[in-house]
């Protein structure tokens, strides 16, 4: 009995890792599954006059240091100054902030920016909701304070709003500091598959869990559903699920040349501070519930998944090497141990697409990826899972606590001064997030 | 909606109505091919042991769970089974086919329907889309006689064939997603399962991936194709990982490995057959071409210059398209296998001949696109027409219609049928595999085994407790000899040289048979054989010594140790020449016997003493005669005549059994008939050894040389051994009958020991024994008095001659001895059974006399033999 109830046991953990690992690396190659999909996701061919107006939210608390470059970059982007408003947005103690960003106004002879302040406490979604009410165009996008941002962003978008009938967009941010710390390549890689691979499949599904900048909406939209969610950890996910209530139209693009550059959190415990906020984010949308209104079922099981995914996948990664202990050391029948195996190989398919991705990306972004790197890579594949797995469960156990706080990550601008130089917004993690 | 994703595909029903006229074409193809597959596939070819092998291990995979009927030796990858499992399973066995190896081969028939599809739609493919191409590929595939032959056959290279296309094919696609990489890995790791020689295609594949695969798209196909085909073949390993019978077993205390390995089963694979260059006239690659070339001169030939061609066109459109280059590299890698120089069997053709078809397709298709346009309209549909009716008519020349009209099951049917209707269910039977799955699985003929499982599986052995002797029949079929010949079966070849043939069904066979030569060309014959009897084996093995070791020249019976040749010993040779029917031999003893020894003036008996006179030539040393060997003799005649149905030997016989007669019995003064110890000429005193007394053989001669009044020389020995026993209480190795009838000593003419009982009266003990169980009172009496005295002479004087004696009496008389025990202490404790002697083999008598004892059990009703474990 004892033995029946071990075998069900183990080949239902199974089941579920091996139903995991197939759907993740489904999402995760989604964009190269297909020989024509790859050129449509990218930058259209043409471009159209510019047309709409946008207004780019920065939303800064002690961003000093790296604010004034932002809106110099902003401010060269190729596109008439008088159709895009530069709006940073600081609570009233920030003054070091305030005086960068006037500073670099004055410097850089910027008539297209705004520095909108406010009082009361901090926060990036009130900061935002208040850039929203101020917004003078009918396009409200997002970048973060640090982000190195294509300047040929708004031609591209003008172009694909004018062509296509799309309300939301996301554009591809990029990680770029692959081999900073001893996590970063597969943080990068993270990003690497969810913009260029993942966000696609979301987007045919129209259940987007979207990034936290370089993304664009329509403005009355964001009104209808009045604005981001205050009190939310992940308010960018959330506005996604709630204009897909809305029944807005989502699209995705990705073009290495355009992605918005961003850097790797600076420490470990700052990479897990984020990931902790992230997957505690995700678990307030999941008990929100506003996903589960979704209208179609596909949409609910995908966005159910991937606000789970972080939390279930804490069990799934410390349940992995005790399977496969199981199945090389217990007398099972062979048949279940065999099955235990599976898994075990779709995590080295997964690894492998990791070091392809390595590859990908590093030709993508021109930057020659050296041997070590993938070995590195190889070798650090498991302390990243435990890295997840710790998210994972501090995330839970804060939710559970009832400790919401925000925990901020710094920004040193690390990913300008490299040979690559520049990508935000971190989602739950992609491939090596959720290998069995 | 993103415009990354594509549009659904068209409904089926928009698809088939935009290809009608393909599809209806294709359906015609598929048709024909099934037609000619289908036709006559239960009766040719016949079945072969491997077909019935794969499904009893199918049935037992699904009814029980188990990768074999016997221990699974990692032989080969289990999927291909468990495939045809399936099938049997859906289709209920042998419940709608009428046996499990009619519905494998409906299976295959599906199978091949299949793979014609995929050959169609690869050709097509690797010829740009063309049409005619794929429906050659096609044609030929299904009419290949090659084809027709193999894929009949319930064969794992069969499934590996279909396995591969599809997974060809997908690799192939147009548009392939990875998703469609992914799969035609998992295919390939399941052909690879299935039959693990598909793993040389593998390169072709990566070919095929490399340069087929979208640009951005090249190394996810790659890595995934490998990583998804090596994973579902690394399932194998860990499965045997798993049961720990990945790595080398160690071995026992006697030298076997305790344990199956997947390792060592692979090392001894591929170690299979010797080390020949392709280009050797006598090894394995040239003899299978030269088989298949036999049976299909047409495909071979269409494939070697469809090959060329698809080279040509691999260099010419070098930058156009991958697809003639992959082909190309498909059929090279696979003729590299097949010219390693190591085994060839016939049947590794069989993967080789979708990619000959779909060369031949691509050959005419791109044949086709080189035409020019203006006249395309005229000329392609007329090229098209001459290419397929060059096609047909040269095969309609080249082919034999086989297939369709000879029955090759039929003999096996019959001896199937043979065995259910006379052999015991529970009877030890090892057997060409055809035949199991109908014993075994539907019949419950539980102790049926594959010879070649029977021959190493220590499972099966455990049916036989490892002696080849308790295995009760052996069906003989091609295959067996095969292996017999090839000396993989040991046991089996010892099974079948001691056995007899029961049934015999080899009407209308096509095969060149010599079984005492072990050699076969064709399984369409079975042979059944029932195992002799451990007595009978024995009698054998030691005839097999005895005539290697005593008979020499041609028929001379040697005792080596003294040079000497008795008329006793010709006729020891001859009555075992005939025993073993050994015709040869016998007339070789028997002309050997007329040639040296039969040279009397007087009458055609036989002089009994040929040896060295003083100057060392060996010569007639005695005339006389010893009548004990000459009645003998008479008597073998008679037999061998008759046996041989030769009235020669008869008359000759007859003319010996006259003289015999007249000079070797003589009538004394009571009026009884004795008889003389040698027909010495002598008219006085009568010298006799009353061991001569065979009644046994006076009353066979009763009925062959009725003549004469054997009941008189019967009467007459009864009256000598009872004067004996009344007038010495024993009876003697000699006796001298004087001129008035008085039993007088035979000492003076002897020698010492002559008067008492000695070795010669042993010899008598037999005949006697013999007459008992016949119900003979008199002989009774006559062991009631020898009985006592036998036992003490063994007791005094122990050899082998006593302890045989002492044993057969003990047998069948209660001594307060067991001649069971005698036998095994005495008898079959000196007995080397793989050499087929007693002792070291040197001593004439010796033999004689243990051979003596088995003899004896011949002689016997069977329930009263003794059992031999």
């Amino acid at each position: 009995m004892l033995a029946s109830v071990l075998y069900a046991v183990i080949v239902l953990s199974a089941l579920v890792l091996l139903i995991q690992s197939i759907v993740s690396i489904q999402q995760t190659l989604y964009i190269w599954n297909d020989p024509d999909r790859m050129k449509a996701s990218g930058v259209p061919d043409t471009f159209e006059q510019p047309e709409l107006g946008f207004t780019v939210l920065l939303p800064a608390r002690h961003e000093a240091a790296v604010i004034g470059e932002t809106l110099r970059k902003l401010g060269a982007a190729h596109y008439p100054k008088d159709k895009v408003e530069l709006m940073v947005i600081c609570s009233e103690d920030d003054l070091e902030t305030i005086a960068a960003a006037e500073a670099a106004k004055f410097e850089h002879k910027l008539i297209n920016v705004t520095v909108l302040v406010f009082d009361g406490a901090p926060g990036k979604s009130k900061a935002m909701n208040l850039g929203l009410a101020a917004a003078k165009h009918p396009i409200v996008t997002i970048f973060d304070s640090e982000d190195d941002v294509s300047q040929d962003i708004f031609t591209i978008v003008n172009t694909i709003y004018l062509r296509r009938n799309v309300d939301v967009l996301q554009c591809g941010v990029q990680l770029m500091d692959y081999n900073s710390h001893w996590f970063s390549a597969h943080n990068v890689l993270e990003y690497f598959f969810w913009f260029k691979s993942r966000m696609h499949y979301y987007a045919k599904l129209q259940a987007v869990p979207l990034g936290g900048n370089t993304v664009f909406f329509r403005a009355d939209d964001l009104k209808e559903v009045d604005g981001w969610d205050e009190v939310g950890l992940t308010e960018d996910a959330d506005i996604g699920i709630r204009l897909s209530l809305k029944g807005k139209v989502f699209d995705v693009m990705y073009d290495p040349r355009h992605v918005t550059r961003e850097e790797v959190p600076h420490t470990t415990k700052a990479f897990v501070k984020q990931r902790t906020r992230w997957n505690q984010g995700f678990l307030q949308i999941l008990r929100k519930g506003d996903w589960l209104k979704l209208p179609r079922p596909e949409q609910k099981l995908l966005v159910g998944y991937v606000l789970t995914a972080p939390t279930y996948m804490a069990l799934v990664i410390a349940s992995a090497p005790l399977l496969v202990l199981l199945g090389a050391t217990t007398k099972l029948p062979v048949a279940v141990s065999l099955f235990t195996f599976v898994p075990l190989f779709l995590a080295v398919v997964m690894l492998m697409v990791s070091l392809l991705g390595l590859h990908e990306f590093g030709k993508d972004q021109k930057i020659k990826v050296k041997p070590w790197s993938y070995a590195f890579l190889a070798i650090t594949f498991i302390p990243y899972q435990v890295l997840l797995l710790v998210s994972s469960v501090r995330a839970m156990i804060r939710e559970a606590r009832g400790n919401r706080g925000w925990e901020k990550t710094v920004h040193l601008g690390g990913h300008r001064t490299a040979e690559h130089a520049q990508p935000v917004f971190a989602p739950v993690g992609i491939a090596a997030s959720e290998v069995a | 909606m993103s415009v990354a994703h594509r549009a659904k595909p068209r409904p089926l029903a928009t698809w088939l109505n935009t290809r009608r006229g393909e599809v209806i074409l294709v359906a015609l193809v598929v048709i024909a091919g099934g037609i000619m597959h289908a036709w006559g596939m239960f009766s040719y070819p016949y079945l072969e042991n491997d077909e019935a092998t794969y499904v009893s291990r199918a049935w037992a995979f699904v009814t029980e769970g188990r990768l074999d009927v016997y221990t699974y030796r990692y032989d080969h990858a289990p999927v291909g089974w468990m495939a045809i499992g399936g099938w049997l399973f859906l289709t209920g066995g042998d419940a709608f086919f009428g046996s499990m190896l009619e519905s494998g081969r409906v299976f295959m028939l599906v199978v091949h329907l299949i793979s014609t599809v995929l050959v169609y739609l690869i050709a097509k493919r690797f010829s740009n889309g063309s049409i005619t191409a794929g429906v050659i590929a096609a044609l030929i595939f299904s009419a290949s006689p090659l084809g027709i032959y193999f894929q009949r056959r319930i064969l794992l290279d069969n499934l590996m064939v279909m396995w591969l296309l599809l997974s060809i094919l997908l690799a192939a696609r147009k548009r392939a997603t990875l998703g469609n990489y992914v799969a035609s890995g998992i295919f390939f790791g399941i052909a690879v399962l299935t039959k693990l020689n598909a793993v040389f295609f593998g390169p072709a594949f990566l070919l095929l991936l490399w340069f087929g695969a979208a640009a951005h798209q090249r190394k996810h196909a790659m890595a995934h194709w490998l990583a998804f085909g090596g994973g579902t073949v690394l399932l194998f390993f860990m499965y045997a990982l798993l049961n720990s019978e990945l790595f080398p077993a160690p071995l026992g205390a006697d030298g076997e490995p305790l344990r199956v390995s997947l390792i060592d089963t692979f090392a001894l694979q591929l170690g299979r057959g010797d080390f020949a260059w392709p280009w050797d006239p006598a090894g394995s690659f040239l003899t299978a071409l030269g088989s298949w070339a036999v049976k299909d001169s047409f495909t071979l030939a269409l494939g070697l210059v469809s090959t060329v061609a698809v080279a040509i066109i691999a260099i010419v459109q070098r930058k156009k398209t991958v697809y003639p280059l992959a082909l190309l590299t498909f059929i090279l890698f696979y003729v590299f296998f097949l010219a390693r120089g190591k085994i060839v069997l016939d049947l590794y053709v069989t993967p080789l001949l979708p990619l000959l078809a779909i060369a031949g397709g691509v050959m005419v298709g791109y044949a086709l696109k080189v035409t020019p346009k203006r006249v395309e309209k005229v000329v392609r549909p007329a090229l098209a027409v001459v290419a397929v009716g060059s096609l047909a008519a040269t095969y309609a020349v080249l082919v034999p219609n086989r297939p369709y009209v000879i029955d090759e099951v039929g003999n096996q049917n019959l001896a199937l049928d043979w065995v259910t209707d006379n052999v015991a269910s529970d009877a030890v039977i090892a057997t060409d595999n055809y035949i199991y799955p109908a014993l075994a699985q539907e019949r419950d003929y539980d102790n049926t085994m594959y010879f070649f499982s029977a021959e190493y599986d220590p499972e099966s052995q455990t049916k036989y407790g490892d002696d080849w002797r308790n295995i009760d029949y052996l069906v003989l079929t091609h295959e067996v000899i095969a292996q017999i010949y090839a000396g993989t079966v040991p046991k089996m070849r010892e099974i079948l040289d001691h056995s007899e043939l029961q049934a015999s069904y080899t009407e209308g066979t096509t095969s060149f048979l010599d079984i005492p030569k072990y050699i076969s060309t064709n399984g369409d014959w079975v042979q059944v054989y029932k195992t002799k009897s451990r007595n009978d084996i024995v009698l054998q093995d030691t005839w097999d010594h005895y005539r290697g070791e005593f008979v020499i020249d041609y028929g001379q019976v040697i005792d080596t140790v003294n040079d000497n040749t008795t008329s006793t010993g010709q006729a020891d040779g001859m009555t075992r020449a005939i025993e073993e029917d050994d015709e040869a031999t016998f007339r070789g003893i028997w002309q050997w016997t007329q040639d040296h020894l039969q040279h009397r003036s007087t009458d055609s008996l036989i002089s009994w003493l040929w040896a060295k006179d003083a100057t060392g030539t060996f010569g007639v040393a005695n005339s006389d005669t010893v009548c004990g060997a000459d009645q003998r003799i008479i008597g073998s005649l008679l037999q061998a005549g008759e046996k041989w149905n030769d009235p020669e030997l008869t008359a000759e016989a007859t003319t010996m059994a006259g003289d015999w007669w007249a000079a070797c019995t003589f009538v004394a003064d009571d009026g009884k008939r004795y008889i003389d110890s040698s027909a010495d000429g002598s008219q006085d005193d009568q010298l006799v050894n009353p061991s001569f007394f065979d009644p046994t053989l006076y009353r066979y001669f009763e009925t062959t040389l009725p003549q004469y009044p054997w009941a008189e020389v019967i009467d007459g020995g009864y009256t000598l051994l009872e004067r004996l026993i009344a007038e010495r209480g024993t009876v003697p190795d000699w006796a001298v009958v004087s001129e008035t009838n008085e039993l007088e000593p035979a000492t003076s003419l002897i020698g010492p020991g002559a008067d008492s009982l000695g070795q010669d009266t042993l010899r008598l003990v037999p005949n006697l024994l013999l007459e008992e169980v016949a119900g003979e009172a008199r002989s009774t009496a006559i062991l009631d008095v020898l009985e006592p005295q036998v036992i003490a002479y063994a007791d005094a004087a122990p050899g082998m001659g006593a302890s045989v004696t002492s044993a057969i009496l003990s047998q069948l008389r209660d001594t307060g001895l067991d001649g069971q025990t005698i036998y095994e202490n005495d008898i079959f404790g000196n007995y080397d059974a793989e050499a087929g002697y007693w002792f070291d083999g040197v001593n004439f008598v010796d033999q004689t006399w243990a051979w003596s004892w088995h003899e004896f059990q011949s002689q016997l009703p069977e329930q009263l033999q003794m059992p031999l474990e």
